[in-house]
């Protein structure tokens, strides 16, 4: 370094050595509506939220994204057929942690593997998801009015994919969109802030397209859209440790849709995380107003979304 | 379903003292965690973030964000003061323990360069790391950088 350098970097230290504590996180406040123009209006002090509160919101509201096509935020999988569209994907990923401290990782679920398939009826505002374990078992969601932030959600059955926590660093595995709509590429508009940013970042936003063509993991002749990021770590104790996340995208260059995305995480000597999401079919196909019916469903969110009105009729007749 | 709600709790455990410190280098120590409790707070009901590759680089890009948002703000709101003379003040409460012309020097760069000096001297990132955290490009590290070293040249020199 030379001197002016050194000077610059006395003067950052000298800056950041007054920096505060953080909040707590149990201070910090639930957002009151999701997605909003301006999100952030909620203060986070003297609210009471519990980090539960938190949480359910974030994973309910937050419509499943990482989700991809083309170059802009239009209606890739509508039809004018108006036959609800439909993809069903493969999605497996691999685990492996250690705990630094004496316990042993918590873990919950169990499966390593299992499939995806999403409908969206877009007359009817209605989108549906089914996730099926390798022991036939079944999770399934119904988003009713849009798939990013929905109306009304339902949910029936558990997510059962592994995850692993340690005490002293994050969470890994589990499954795509939890309480929510998932599906590998959008099957919906993604919606636009008003300074028009897409609320659903895409992998054009997130990643780099390589030079020249490749294929996929069946073969598939596909664009491959990438984002590496190298850092560190910090867990809760303060142990440091190299993070490197990449995320790889095949994208389909007719048609824009992602064939297969794969995200890797690992931290040095505490876990390694990756997962593949393989689109296997992607179509147009009728569905029954029984393939949106929720008997037998936990209601999970309604409220009223300014940005898509909601249907006027019980959620068994939407669409009808 | 039971959804593990611990995860967003340790991320914000592990990634708040930096992004504490990040804020601290973009706006000064009274507001920074604040912003960074803002920033989590929105990234938290954001579509994006169930399923985010890197939450570290979301947390960061979503800092700087509410950094210039509160700096635009604060600035509108005092249009009417003499310029030179908040700058002085600001300079003096935020970093007491510097030397009021370099304080001045440093709240004269823009949020961005402020970003860029901060991530390249307290984190020692390379132009293109800083580029891969703020979603930027190398171009535009490389040009914030010299900016910010050719007005700070001017006091540190």
């Amino acid at each position: 370094m030379n001197t002016l350098d050194d000077r610059i970097h006395q003067t950052v230290t000298t800056m950041l050595r007054a920096a505060p504590d953080p909040l707590p996180f149990e201070q910090l406040s639930a957002p009151r509506v999701v997605r909003e123009a301006r999100p952030l209006g909620l203060r986070r002090r003297n609210l009471v939220a519990a980090v539960g509160a938190l949480g359910v919101v974030a994973a309910i509201v937050g419509i499943a994204v990482l989700v991809s096509y083309g170059e802009t935020t239009g209606t890739p999988t509508s039809t004018s057929s108006g036959l609800p569209t439909y993809q069903r994907t493969e999605y497996s990923q691999s685990i492996g942690a250690s705990c630094n401290d004496d316990a042993p990782p918590l873990s919950s679920g169990e499966f390593d593997a299992m499939t995806f398939e999403s409908w969206a009826d877009h007359d009817g505002r209605r989108y549906r998801m089914r996730v099926t374990y390798p022991d036939g078992s079944t999770r399934d969601v119904v988003a009713l009015g849009d798939p990013w932030s929905p109306t009304e959600l339902y949910v029936r059955g558990e997510a059962r994919g592994r995850r692993v926590l340690c005490s002293d660093h994050r969470s890994t595995g589990g499954e795509p969109g939890d309480a929510a709509f998932w599906s590998l590429s959008p099957m919906a508009e993604i919606p636009r802030r008003p300074d028009g940013v897409p609320q659903v970042l895409q992998y054009s936003d997130l990643g780099v397209r390589e030079p020249g063509r490749t294929e996929d993991s069946r073969g598939r002749a596909a664009d491959l859209w990438r984002s590496a990021v190298s850092g560190t770590h910090e867990s809760s104790a303060g142990d440091v440790r190299a993070l490197r996340q990449e995320n790889n995208w095949f994208v389909d260059p007719a048609t824009g849709l992602v064939l297969e995305r794969n995200w890797s995480e690992d931290i040095e000597g505490a876990s390694s995380f990756s997962s593949r999401e393989v689109l296997v079919l992607s179509d147009h196909r009728a569905a029954s107003d029984a393939m949106f019916a929720t008997d037998g469903y936990g209601l999970v969110r309604a409220q009223p979304n300014p940005a898509t009105p909601s249907s006027t009729g019980s959620p068994t007749t939407l669409g009808s | 379903m039971e959804l593990d709600t611990r995860s967003d709790a340790a991320i914000y455990e592990a990634y708040a003292p930096e992004l504490v410190r990040f804020a601290t280098g973009l706006i000064g120590p009274t507001d920074a965690a604040d912003v960074v409790a803002d920033a989590f707070v929105a990234l938290l009901g954001a579509p994006v973030w169930p399923q985010a590759m890197n939450h570290r680089a979301l947390l960061y890009r979503r800092v700087l964000f509410e950094a210039r948002s509160r700096v635009r703000s604060t600035q509108r709101r005092r249009a009417r003061e003499d310029r030179a003379e908040r700058v002085e003040r600001v300079a003096t409460v935020e970093f007491p323990d510097l030397r009021p012309d370099i304080g001045i020097a440093v709240l004269g760069l823009s949020p961005q360069q402020r970003a860029v000096v901060v991530l390249t001297y307290w984190q020692d990132l390379t132009p293109a790391g800083v580029a891969d955290l703020l979603d930027i490009s190398d171009g535009a590290v490389r040009k914030h950088l010299a900016r910010a070293r050719t007005h700070l040249r001017r006091v540190l020199a």
